[in-house]
């Protein structure tokens, strides 16, 4: 799963906050767990269609939506194929039997694999929603 | 580099499109073999210190987690070379390995490793244009 900012997370509170209803930390955190990807992407074509349904407006649900799908899906993808390569990058530095050094190495290699793909999913998929909402109109 | 606009527009959504597209299909496969045949992919790896090691350090029955071996396994089995050099790996039971499995496994990664590498080339190629 992609890594969130802390923006996201603070968007995230004050929505909660501003709703009216009194949650608890963990509550907060734990929707935020759940919830963040749609989230972020749920307020920002929120905060862009308060003056109405401009065109930014449906613009914005189509990148939105295209950059949610996006980084779910090349962010999957590239998680397994940084899963997959893990056990021969990770021997060839040093981590051939595993080990707790070899799950490190493993795990850094899947985090980092999950965010790069992530963040490049949401940006290419964001356009290709850029592209179809052109063709569109 | 890339003059991304002068392209036809379906075009430049197909090319955004495809890495995902194409690697579904191999995430597709990989959530069938961890539903479907889980069990068979480690149970035969006993003498293996890669495989005990690495998927063993995944083990779990979340589907998450049979994801993770899934694609671990499949990674062990399209590039053993180094893992049977150092001994890692068992010859003996690297070739009793079911061989509908292994073909599913080698198809879905191809279908994976080819969409983010489609990713990788294709957008960083658009970045360097300057496409924003």
């Amino acid at each position: 799963m992609n890594l969130v900012s802390l923006n996201d997370a603070l968007m995230l509170c004050h929505t909660y906050r501003g709703e009216g209803q009194n949650r608890t930390i963990s509550e907060v955190r734990r929707l935020y767990r759940h919830r963040v990807g749609g989230t972020a992407s749920a307020l920002k074509v929120q905060e862009v269609c308060r003056g109405g349904e401009t065109e930014a407006c449906k613009k914005a649900r189509f990148t939105e939506t295209a950059s949610f799908f996006g980084g779910i899906g090349l962010g999957g993808l590239g998680t397994a194929a940084t899963t997959a390569s893990a056990p021969y990058l990770c021997g060839a530095i040093g981590f051939a039997s595993a080990g707790a050094g070899g799950f490190v190495c493993s795990l850094v290699l899947i985090g980092i694999g999950s965010y790069i793909s992530g963040k490049g999913g949401e940006w290419g998929v964001e356009m290709a929603g850029e592209e179809i909402y052109r063709v569109l109109q | 580099m890339i003059d991304f606009y002068s392209w036809h527009p379906y075009a430049r959504i197909a090319f955004l499109i495809a890495p995902v597209a194409i690697g579904i299909p191999g995430m597709a496969i990989q959530v069938y073999i961890a539903l479907y045949h889980h069990q068979k992919i480690t149970a035969g790896f006993q003498r293996s210190p890669i495989v005990r090691g690495f998927v063993g350090n995944w083990s779990g029955s979340s589907l998450g987690a049979r994801l993770i071996q899934v694609s671990m396994m499949g990674g062990i089995i399209l590039w053993p070379g180094s893992h049977l050099r150092r001994g890692t790996l068992d010859p003996e039971e690297l070739r009793s390995f079911p061989p509908a499995i292994k073909r599913l496994l080698v198809v879905s990664l191809v279908f994976v490793f080819t969409g983010v590498a489609w990713a990788a080339i294709g957008f960083s190629l658009l970045k360097l244009s300057g496409v924003k």
